[in-house]
């Protein structure tokens, strides 16, 4: 749908002595490659800057920044909108002194494609967006409201599979990676950039990609690659991280062999490390590694490549507190000040996986176990897996494989569930914590 | 359609409508009224064997489908998947795939193994994201149902040709399972005549909306959003006896049919169908013509809505 409004007369605020400029040619659009993302331009007669407040039905309580610097040609992209409903939006303009409102109008988002999944949602809200990828019967990355609809979504069309998705640092495109860990990894794999519109495709070739990659708040990626090394003739499958900066420019920060040696930790059949996990603390400017085939976190300095502490399996150098129980075969983490959560495929008795949460006392190497949580009926994800804390305390649990996510509190009462028909699973998940701006 | 298309049209119904005084509307809108009844219940055979074994898989007699429709084992078959239901009896993974309800979450496992033009493998050979099963661990007696589906394709859960559950037993030896022919899986009845016809102007225009259809032909309340292919049959000297008699086969019983694939949307105009030899020309002939919305990737290969139309 698309409405061409022509030229508007903005409606000065009390007190503005005037209006700050004259807008013409305003016309909203659904983007015919994202149907839930609606693009708004128009023009002024003198530069300034301009937004776009909008919202569901006739609230207006998001905001969509149209450009940094002042202009006479502006573009806003209204994203976080579900399918099929009606959208209120109005120009919001600045001139540095002084703000200039205009009329509400309305639009309404398109459908969805039929080759998403069908959502079944019990509970109000998730706390969060949440952008992650589908694998299954259909390789996409998806964006979730926290009501469980689907916002956002990018068919990706290669024979690869999508393991994680991001919204980029700028807020302007979503970044994922395609590639294959069923098997060998991939040398057309590659980091894929798109826009919030859907209309521009990045691609950024990385070969032999693994499970995960993070970006830095500088824009440079840092992904898992599998790395391959000959040990006494045998070739042995380990992992390193690669970094693309900006400019595109990619290098090896770190190798597992910088750390450790097969020959002291011994690995499994599908591979040495086998990392699966990544996480970047851009404050101490070190990367959290999670090897599989080890069953073990590790921390790591980027700048030395050096390994200060590991926690979990052959490798760990914090060691558990007695009646704490190690995680097996685990997937995402998120290592808090002084807590480590971990998404535990395999720890669990009988065949289930759960969250397991430690207490991390670095200085004395010591983890205790102080939660855990199983979903009921019990769920095994025997692949990938993730868990996140929001903000009050709510822990979202994704059961990648059993294509579920829940909502947890401390309590261990589940508040919110969703759930993928079958033949659909997620990848890892992203929470978005400020996503929508204004919300 | 927009919004604004569809504000409009609406507001020319109820125009029409005062002054005809009931006149039926030709207006392309479907309600549930249009949708056929179709009663169907899955009867999957079940191969009993032991348990924590290796058990080898043969498909190379299978020369229907579950829609009764026949089938090469060699060319027909491109995947060999197993699914573990932790939770659920062979009956509610049946009457799951029948209503269309499967979760996910209903699933603790699958693995799969693409046939390579093979009539056998093994659940050994089985894995998916590179991760095996130990089927001495994972097929065991007690741990849940196991359903093995040959597929055409590789997409999981979809084009499913045939299916049988597998049942380990500590007091079977077997460890080979033959998968038999499908037809009688699928036990069905149709009802074709009691739909209202969906009425149109023979000369056009032709777009058919069903965004006010709630449920599908089960009865039950259904996502039209997935609707994925359209088809408009053309049965020419046929009667709805013969295609309810021959349901599974309604697409090869048609003597055209006019077609598409459809991105998202509820909305369609046959003027846009086509099949090899160019688009839907118009109302030509005389016979049946049948309006089928199926959601082709879904794992119930019936209709969401199958209609009769009749041009005025």
């Amino acid at each position: 749908m698309v409405r061409v409004l022509g030229l508007v007369c903005l409606l000065a605020a009390p007190g503005c002595g005037g209006s700050v400029a004259e807008v013409s040619g305003l016309e909203a659009q659904i983007s015919e490659a994202v149907r839930t993302v609606v693009v708004v331009e128009w023009k002024t007669d003198v530069p300034v800057l301009g937004r776009v407040e909008f919202g569901l039905g006739e609230e207006l309580d998001w905001v969509a920044v149209a450009g940094d610097e002042p202009t006479r040609e502006h573009r806003a992209v209204l994203t976080g909108l579900p399918a099929d409903r009606a959208v209120s939006y109005r120009l919001v303009l600045d001139d540095g002194e002084r703000e200039q409102v205009g009329d509400t109008f309305m639009i309404e988002t398109g459908s969805l494609p039929g080759w998403l999944p069908r959502l079944d949602v019990v509970g109000t809200d998730s706390g969060a967006y949440m952008a992650l990828p589908l694998l299954g019967t259909t390789s996409a990355a998806v964006i979730l409201s926290p009501e469980g609809e689907i916002t956002w979504y990018h068919k990706d069309d290669s024979e690869l599979d999508v393991y994680r998705v991001r919204v980029s640092q700028d807020g302007r495109s979503v970044i994922y990676n395609a590639g294959s860990v069923s098997g060998d990894p991939s040398d057309e794999s590659r980091l894929v950039r798109v826009s919030m519109d859907g209309t521009s495709v990045e691609m950024i070739p990385v070969e032999l990609l693994a499970h995960d990659f993070v970006e830095h708040l500088d824009g440079t990626l840092g992904a898992l690659v599998v790395e391959y090394r000959e040990v006494d003739g045998v070739e042995v499958r380990g992992d390193q991280v690669v970094e693309v900066d900006p400019e595109g420019n990619q290098s090896v920060v770190w190798s597992a062999w910088d750390c450790f040696s097969p020959e002291d930790h011994p690995g499994e059949v599908t591979g040495w490390t086998f990392a699966n996990a990544l996480d970047f603390d851009s404050e101490e400017q070190a990367y959290t590694v999670g090897f599989r085939n080890q069953s073990s976190i590790v921390r790591v300095d980027r700048a030395s490549g050096t390994c200060p502490w590991a926690i979990g399996g052959g490798m760990g150098t914090v060691a558990l507190s007695a009646g704490s129980s190690p995680f097996l075969h685990q997937h995402q983490f998120v290592l808090e000040e002084e807590s480590l959560l971990v998404f535990d495929n395999e720890g669990s008795v009988g065949v289930e996986s759960r969250v397991i949460e430690y207490n991390l006392d670095l200085e004395a190497a010591m983890a205790e176990e102080i939660w855990s949580y199983v979903a009921s009926p019990p769920v095994f994800s025997f692949v990938l897996g993730d868990v996140a804390r929001i903000a009050g305390g709510d822990i979202l649990v994704t059961w990648s494989a059993a294509g579920q996510i829940d909502r947890v509190q401390p309590n261990g009462e589940r508040v919110w569930q969703l759930n993928t028909e079958l033949g659909h699973v997620f990848g890892f998940s992203t929470v978005l914590d400020e996503f929508q701006t204004g919300r | 359609m927009s919004s604004i298309d569809r504000v409009y049209r609406l507001s020319g119904i109820a125009l029409v409508g005062a002054v005809a005084c009931q006149a039926p509307p030709m207006d392309g809108r479907l309600t549930d009224a249009n949708n056929y009844v179709f009663s169907g219940a899955l009867e999957v055979p079940s191969v009993t064997t032991a348990s924590g074994v290796d058990v080898d898989v043969c498909w190379d007699g299978v020369r229907t489908d579950i829609q009764c429709r026949d089938m090469d084992p060699v060319a027909d078959i491109d995947n060999l998947s197993l699914v573990r239901f932790p939770h659920m009896d062979q009956a509610s993974v049946e009457a799951g795939m029948s209503d269309s309800t499967l979760q996910q979450a209903d699933i603790s496992g699958y693995v799969e193994s693409r046939t390579d033009s093979e009539t056998c493998g093994s659940l050994s050979d089985m894995s998916f994201f590179g991760t095996t099963i130990d089927v001495t661990e994972q097929y065991v007696s007690g741990a849940g149902t196991y359903l093995l589906l040959l597929t055409t394709g590789t997409e999981p859960a979809v084009g499913s040709r045939m299916l049988v559950f597998i049942d380990p037993d500590v007091d079977s030896t077997n460890t080979s399972v033959e998968v038999p022919d499908g037809c009688g899986v699928l036990d069905f009845s149709v009802d074709l005549k009691s739909l209202e016809p969906l009425l149109l102007p023979t000369e056009g225009p032709w777009v058919v909306d069903w965004s006010g259809v709630t449920v599908d032909g089960r009865g039950l309340s259904s996502d039209f959003g997935a609707v994925d292919q359209v088809t408009f049959g053309f049965y020419e000297g046929q009667t709805l006896a013969d295609l309810e008699s021959d349901f599974l086969n309604i697409e090869s019983l048609a003597t055209q049919t006019w077609s598409a694939t459809l991105e998202s949307g509820t909305s369609v105009d046959l003027a846009e169908l086509s099949d090899s030899m160019g688009r839907f020309p118009g109302f030509e002939g005389v016979g049946v013509w049948v309006l089928a919305l199926r959601c082709e990737r879904c794992f119930n290969p019936a209709p969401l809505l199958l209609t009769r139309v009749e041009p005025r």
